[in-house]
């Protein structure tokens, strides 16, 4: 009985999961969204570290002209997403599994 | 003691893996508490260890950019304006209640109690996780309907599915506030493009309409919530533990 509730628990988690990554994928990167400027703030700053940039250094002497709060550690993802595939679209693949 | 924790694979993968989502999301840190809870096993060497070992992988990923990332602290800890998006203090301020001065305390009074009775062992860890998240995010200004929509999956996992009419009802609303959030926002989905009409139910986006809905699923669940709670020897207690 008990495995039984187990298995049910540990096969709806991945169907959730499935559904959940299929619904993001169409959401971000299938529809066609018109406001894009949360895209182009992330983009901003990952082309930045890309570059060798600090973005939060630019931020702070406010040189910065769109703004985002991310942690040093997702930036340093996005910018190696960005320097792969140096587009916002790679931020919006990227965005189906952050 | 250490030798045998060193062992535990899956004590040391926990750390890293609780270290590596705080790293990456914020959110993280607030589940380190019910984590290191469920892995220590009630030692509270190893309890200690689990939340040392976090902080420190949380902390090293900050060692890059120092100080200069403490902007963004700055502006997380002053974000408590517009946008409000769907959030309970939208609702509430409908209501009269403001509670534009009591964010933080709520926030963390509610996330501290939570970890109180996880750690006095009233919670079971898994719900104490799912608790945790929810009490932070819950009282933010700028929560938005798609937390809101991950937050009812998150304590779905935890309620008991004994009743089919409980999934219908719950996901039924989900998809409800769904479509109110898309009408509020005025995007037409590729194939739905009747659901902008519905906008006369969701009303603006940001409007104490919009929240309602989207807390909807939520509010069906907090009876389910409480069972939750007094269920202390649940079968997923054992996936944690």
């Amino acid at each position: 009985m008990g495995c039984k509730t187990e298995n049910f628990e540990k096969s709806l988690f991945i169907i959730l999961l499935i559904v959940g990554l299929i619904i993001r994928f169409y959401c971000i990167v299938y529809v066609d969204w018109t406001n894009s400027s949360d895209l182009n703030n992330y983009f901003w700053a990952a082309s930045q570290v890309a570059t060798g940039e600090s973005a939060y250094r630019l931020w702070a002497q406010n040189l910065a002209g769109p703004r985002a709060d991310l942690l040093p550690f997702e930036l340093v993802i996005m910018s190696a997403v960005v320097q792969i595939w140096p587009s916002p679209e790679a931020l919006r693949w990227f965005f189906v599994v952050d | 003691m250490i030798k045998k924790l060193a062992l535990n694979k899956s004590y040391l993968l926990s750390i890293f893996l609780v270290g590596f989502l705080a790293a990456f999301k914020w959110f993280g840190l607030f589940i380190a508490v019910p984590m290191a809870y469920a892995y220590s096993r009630r030692r509270f060497l190893a309890f200690f260890i689990f939340l040392v070992g976090v902080m420190l992988i949380f902390s090293v990923s900050h060692a890059l950019w120092f100080p200069d990332w403490l902007v963004v602290y700055k502006f997380r800890s002053t974000r408590f304006g517009p946008p409000f998006h769907s959030s309970l203090g939208v609702l509430l301020q409908e209501f009269g209640i403001s509670i534009s001065s009591a964010y933080l305390p709520l926030m963390f009074g509610s996330w501290f109690l939570v970890q109180v009775l996880c750690l006095v062992n009233r919670l079971r860890p898994s719900l104490a996780i799912v608790l945790s998240l929810l009490s932070i995010l819950i009282w933010a200004p700028d929560t938005t309907a798609q937390m809101l929509f991950m937050l009812t999956l998150l304590v779905l996992l935890e309620v008991n599915w004994d009743r089919p009419l409980w999934i219908g009802i719950v996901f039924g609303s989900t998809l409800w506030m769904t479509l109110m959030a898309a009408a509020a926002i005025g995007e037409i989905i590729p194939g739905l493009p009747f659901v902008n009409r519905l906008s006369f139910l969701s009303g603006p986006y940001g409007g104490p309409r919009l929240a309602f809905w989207a807390h909807l699923p939520l509010f069906l669940l907090i009876p389910k919530i409480l069972e939750a709670a007094r269920r202390k020897n649940a079968s997923n207690l054992r996936t944690v533990e």
